[in-house]
């Protein structure tokens, strides 16, 4: 559904992607894998349409993406960052209304319905009239999640929806790391896109359907996690080796050395 | 919201009462009806009918723009730099407008043909193109920064605003002692130069701000989330937030042109109704109208009666009377919060 075809990104002269190219797959989970500096956050940016490529194209299907019209991109793709804590305490509930901001004409019983029915998906129905300054941060997450499954109602029902989440569980502990995951990975498999930019590689293995491995603003590996987490490639992509353990129920761990010290690759200009 | 407009209809009779020549309630009711052709059993004098109509009208209805307009520039204001804290004063319309007319009434004497002009209306038209050029200054400086980011517009508003201080400093140095008194009750703000004409400008500028605001509703609840989410919600963000300057530099330069400098208005009102009611604009932007002008006209009846048959300066009011309860609300709100 989405290709980026020989994209380039030049910021404050930098390269930060390098003519890559990447399919991503119609549906499932894709997890953008990376080094810090690797390019991941500019995915998402050409992705959800925030960037445009300085070089080469993002396609949705057959329509380039810069020329989507933004209302429609609105109503078929969402984002949910990693934080989002700001000094106005919204009702949870009309947080979750803001979704429906792109879908005008429509009845408001009918928001109110599709904003209900999200909170409910993700397991907050009873703090819709809560303020969203009370919630803690994997709920506050979840929230934010209920707004991008709003926003993206009709789309999923369609079949045509691209969820991106963006480092989505970077403040959460453990638990709350893994329930958020697990409702990203439901979704992924009841019709929409889902394409998560993450750090944890545990968890990556554990939902990811499609694994792209970035390294220096370009594309080191696409393919299952079976494929792209070998401790090759992994100690390539973050210049420290990185051994791959597997259990007997066949989970993969990671574990980087220590010694000798990493030595961190300087990112060329 | 029924409540806050009753109580804005009740500051406005009582604004229109209240005066040198006391007008009862009833008088002021049988007036307005005379005036629409309704007759009421309420007797009054040509006198009484004159003062209101002429006097007394046109400043409250002046008082209820200006609270309006300065409430929702506020209201603008802390959607655009996503901070309950921010003032429209923040990007240079106030003490733009303020260089202006200091250098008018300090300078104007030495320009026949500008002092051949009615003051009346030469005064305010300097001063609101002073407010328009400054914020013009910030913006265009903040966006030489790359895109317009609020950062920057923060940070050169800042600078020019303590710029335009300067200049003003300037402006008092080689004033006479007519003119820095000029200078100084222009800056205390009045309503005492309201008439019809005035206040047919300030609801040119007040009601279409208002109406657009209301419009846009939803969009300033996105903004607040951040300028990439309401982007993703498929906010025009860049044209959303020079419109949001463009708005508040208008409504809030005319307000500041024909009243001078009026504090504190901008701020506690959004924030008082935030309290009140959350911070979903669709409420807030109708109820910081109502609450703002209803302040202002309440302060400026302070301002006319405490002292009578002296008029205090109404920004003097408006500060002497907000910062402390401003600050008294804040204390008791962080304090629930910190319990909680």
């Amino acid at each position: 559904m989405i290709r980026l075809e020989h994209v380039s990104v030049v910021r404050s002269g930098r390269r930060i992607l390098n003519s890559l190219d990447l399919t991503l797959a119609d549906g499932g989970v894709t997890v953008v894998l990376g080094a810090n500096g690797a390019g991941k956050s500019s995915i998402v940016r050409l992705i959800s349409g925030e960037w445009r490529p300085d070089e080469g194209e993002v396609w949705w299907g057959n329509t380039r993406l810069s020329r989507m019209p933004r209302m429609e991109l609105a109503r078929r793709r969402a984002v949910v960052s990693q934080h989002h804590h700001h000094g106005f305490a919204f009702r949870v509930l009309d947080l979750v209304l803001l979704g429906r901001l792109p879908h005008t004409g429509q009845p408001e019983h009918d928001h109110l319905a599709i904003a209900g029915a999200a909170l409910e998906h993700v397991g907050l129905a009873d703090f819709a009239d809560r303020s969203i300054n009370t919630l803690s941060g994997g709920e506050r997450q979840r929230v934010h999640l209920a707004r991008a499954l709003a926003q993206l109602h009709e789309a999923r029902a369609e079949g045509r929806g691209l969820l991106v989440l963006d480092e989505p569980t970077a403040h959460l502990d453990l638990a709350r790391q893994h329930h958020f995951l697990q409702l990203a990975h439901d979704l992924a498999h009841e019709g929409l896109a889902v394409v998560v930019v993450l750090h944890d590689l545990h968890a990556a293995a554990d939902i990811a359907d499609h694994i792209a491995l970035l390294r220096g603003g370009r594309l080191l590996a696409y393919g299952s996690a079976e494929h792209v987490l070998t401790p090759a490639l992994l100690s390539d992509a973050y210049t420290c080796r990185i051994e791959r353990v597997r259990d007997d129920a066949g989970r993969l761990f990671f574990i980087p050395h220590r010694h000798p010290q990493p030595a961190l690759e300087r990112i060329q200009p | 919201m029924p409540l806050l407009a009753m109580a804005l209809l009740g500051v406005m009779v009582a604004g229109l009462s209240v005066g040198a020549v006391a007008i009862p309630p009833s008088g002021v009711v049988a007036i307005l009806a005379g005036e629409l052709g309704v007759s009421t059993p309420w007797i009054y004098s040509e006198r009484e009918a004159l003062v209101l109509l002429q006097l007394r009208a046109p400043r409250v209805l002046a008082g209820v723009l200006t609270g309006a307009a300065l409430a929702l520039g506020g209201v603008l204001m802390q959607a655009l730099f996503r901070n309950p804290l921010a003032d429209p004063a923040l990007i240079g319309v106030s003490s733009g407008a303020a260089m202006a007319a200091s250098g008018f009434m300090v300078l104007g004497t030495t320009v026949p043909w500008l002092s051949a002009l009615p003051s009346v209306w030469t005064l305010p038209a300097a001063a609101f193109l002073g407010g328009l050029t400054v914020t013009l200054v910030v913006t265009r400086i903040a966006r030489m920064m790359g895109e317009t980011r609020v950062e920057h517009l923060l940070l050169a508003g800042i600078a020019v605003n303590a710029l335009a201080g300067a200049v003003i400093g300037l402006l008092m140095l080689i004033a006479n002692d007519a003119q820095l008194r000029e200078v100084a009750f222009w800056s205390f703000g009045s309503l005492g130069r309201a008439d019809w004409p005035v206040v047919g400008v300030l609801a040119l500028t007040a009601l279409p701000m208002l109406v657009i605001s209301l419009s846009i509703h939803a969009r300033l609840n996105a903004l607040l989330l951040g300028e990439s989410e309401a982007a993703f919600l498929g906010v025009p963000v860049e044209a959303l937030k020079r419109g949001l300057l463009a708005f508040t530099c208008i409504a809030v330069g005319a307000a500041v042109a024909f009243t001078g400098l009026i504090g504190f208005i901008g701020l506690v009102v959004p924030h008082l109704i935030r309290l009140i009611a959350g911070p979903d604009h669709r409420g807030l932007i109708p109820a910081s109208a109502l609450l703002g002008g209803a302040l202002l006209t309440l302060a400026d009846l302070f301002a006319r009666t405490a002292a009578a048959p002296v008029e205090l300066p109404i920004g003097l009011v408006t500060a002497l009377l907000g910062a402390p309860f401003f600050l008294v609300l804040l204390v008791r709100d962080r304090r629930a919060e910190a319990i909680r």
